[in-house]
């Protein structure tokens, strides 16, 4: 007989729940098959930690004495552009934002050495962030500059928002051209020199509810080394795409939205991160739990490296040219293993998520339901799946009519 | 002694070396000759000086007998000269685990430790390369510097060749142009636009 979340969270409550993390799932429908395990198992816990680009952070500095309306000036901190478009004195900065003189990549390839990722990082280590700004001044909000220390206590809000996280299934990198090439996934060098992958497979949070049929809008999940919350699909969210027998996607699939207090977060699971030759970016630590409801979720939840596929992609022509194809499929187990064979050669891999602290954030997760500290919540609604009808599209370019003026 | 050595084009070796010159060479013209008698382009990585006494930290380039002309010059003149050796340090507390260095080190340096999958750094047939010091996402791998022999033990209460190598490069992470992290104080003083 099927479980309910408030069965589960009763139990949570009563000390009663049993917890398993993703990968000691995996023996425990092998040996007692699903049906007995999804009878015995109440929650899977998952994680993941991996650079993920479209992290940021909302955070209210609180009013200065004459008040500034920072909405429509410019901002920096720590050097780094912050967008002002919001009110008084409400302040986004991206993970991949940069100083204004940062050197990008006209000294090839460039260093990234600080950008919004590691402002994150900063803040949320509690060190002071150096504020700029520039308003143009009103009536009601005088002041024009302000050159001020902010940290995380005084602020009066920090909220950390990715609006495309926690990807399912990713693409593994690799370079077939003559020269190494400087990508997000990575430094690739050429002629098939290595290969880089960036999923935490069987650990990984949406490929162990593959068809995402417990995951949706208010679930309670694991962010940053604090609590936070699926607020939406996220941005690209693709469920229509090829899968395994078991539902696993053979590409990169779902993605999600989620939002947190970076109050109760920590530096070890929010890490400014440099890709030579790309950028600046925030590393994320992200776990969820999976309620077992049934036996079909048991069965997802036991999904291994070696049932999950991925497509080798070559970076230097392929990608960047926006052509389809890919140079074979290849599974996590191999990928682990530490070379694949992609055209008869055999290539180093290497992973740019952090296999050891998904584990960690599993075990985090499932240490919280033990003790009764985090209950599982029930989706206000469930994200799109296979046979909605969302569409990943490319941009479809179009020409502007000359301008009039 | 067999110094680092690194080849480059038209047979020309380039060298670390960390140099003292006693208290009775510190006035006196010495580095100039490496450049005026043996042809050799010398780059100054670090230099201290102290109770009469200096100490440097050089890049020399030039042919190999040349090389070993000026070191013999300099050791007649009466120079402490030691070799100095570079090595890649990984710093755990910033590391992620997450091995983008695994893939790319020519020399297979890192690897993964089987169950806890944590990276593992084995420097042993480390070549310097400082290719892992650039790929790390987080900046946790440094190339730094070090005498590669515990020479005599320097005379007087100056700075050491030890210590001019570790104030030139301890701290200094690959590459050489800066990966140091920038702090609101650096930032102070090179206010940015913005």
């Amino acid at each position: 007989m099927a479980k309910t979340i408030s069965e589960i969270n009763r139990r949570i409550k009563d000390g009663e729940a049993v917890v398993v993390t993703a990968e000691e799932i995996i023996d425990i429908v092998g040996e007692k098959g699903p049906e007995k395990a999804a009878k015995e198992v109440d929650v899977v816990t998952t994680g993941t930690f991996g650079p993920m680009c479209s992290s940021g952070m909302f955070i209210n500095i609180g009013h200065s004495k004459p008040r500034i309306k920072l909405g429509g000036g410019r901002v920096t901190l720590n050097g780094v552009e912050a967008y002002a478009g919001l009110a008084a004195v409400d302040l986004y900065i991206g993970a991949t934002a940069l100083p204004p003189d940062d050197p990008r990549n006209r000294a090839f390839p460039g260093e990234f050495a600080y950008g919004g990722g590691h402002v994150i990082q900063d803040l949320v280590s509690r060190k002071d962030l150096e504020l700029r700004a520039q308003a143009y001044g009103t009536d009601c909000y005088p002041r024009r500059d302000l050159h001020t220390l902010v940290n995380l206590d005084d602020i009066n809000e920090a909220v950390l928002v990715n609006p495309r996280n926690c990807y399912q299934n990713y693409n593994v990198a690799v370079n077939t051209s003559d020269k190494t090439i400087y990508t997000y996934m990575g430094v690739l060098k050429p002629n098939l020199g290595n290969a880089n992958y960036c999923s935490a497979g069987q650990l990984s949070p949406l490929l162990n509810d593959p068809l995402v049929r417990t995951i949706g809008i208010g679930t309670r999940i694991f962010l940053g080394g604090g609590v936070g919350y699926v607020y939406w699909q996220g941005t690209q969210h693709n469920p229509n795409v090829e899968r395994t027998p078991r539902g696993v996607p053979r590409s990169p699939a779902a993605t999600l939205a989620v939002a947190g207090d970076l109050k109760q977060m920590s530096p070890e699971f929010l890490v400014g991160t440099s890709f030579l030759g790309y950028g600046a970016t925030l590393t994320v630590g992200l776990g969820i739990p999976i309620p077992i409801l049934d036996a079909e979720m048991a069965q997802y939840a036991a999904v291994s490296d070696s049932d999950i596929v991925t497509k080798i992609v070559d970076y230097a022509t392929s990608y960047p040219q926006s052509t389809p194809g890919n140079l074979g499929e290849v599974d996590y187990a191999t990928l682990r293993s530490g070379h694949i064979k992609v055209g008869g050669k055999k290539v180093p891999t290497a992973s740019l998520s952090s296999y050891a602290k998904a584990r960690k954030i599993a075990l985090t997760l499932k240490k919280w339901i033990e003790e009764g500290r985090f209950l599982l919540s029930e989706p206000v609604q469930l994200l799109p799946t296979t046979g909605s009808d969302v569409k990943f599209k490319p941009l479809r370019e179009r020409a502007p009519r000359v301008s009039q003026q | 002694m067999t110094l680092t050595t690194t080849y480059g084009m038209n047979g020309l070796i380039r060298r670390k070396v960390a140099l003292e010159l006693p208290h009775y060479l510190s006035r006196k013209p010495v580095l100039c000759h490496l450049a005026k008698r043996y042809g050799l382009v010398f780059s100054i990585l670090g230099a201290t000086v102290e109770e009469g006494r200096a100490c440097f930290v050089l890049e020399l380039e030039g042919r190999p007998s040349d090389h070993d002309s000026a070191l013999r010059f300099l050791r007649e003149l009466g120079a402490r000269l030691e070799t100095i050796t570079e090595r890649i340090s990984v710093d755990k507390s910033r590391c992620t685990e997450c091995g983008a260095c695994i893939g790319i080190c020519p020399a297979n340096c890192f690897s993964r430790h089987p169950d806890t999958w944590e990276v593992r750094h084995d420097g042993s047939s480390c070549n310097a390369c400082g290719e892992c010091a650039l790929v790390c996402p987080v900046r946790a791998i440094s190339l730094g510097f070090a005498l590669s022999t515990n020479g005599p033990e320097s005379s007087g209460n100056g700075p050491s060749l030890e210590q001019v190598a570790d104030d030139s490069f301890g701290d200094r992470t690959f590459p050489r142009k800066g990966r140091s992290e920038l702090t609101a104080c650096d930032r102070m003083a090179n206010p940015t636009t913005g």
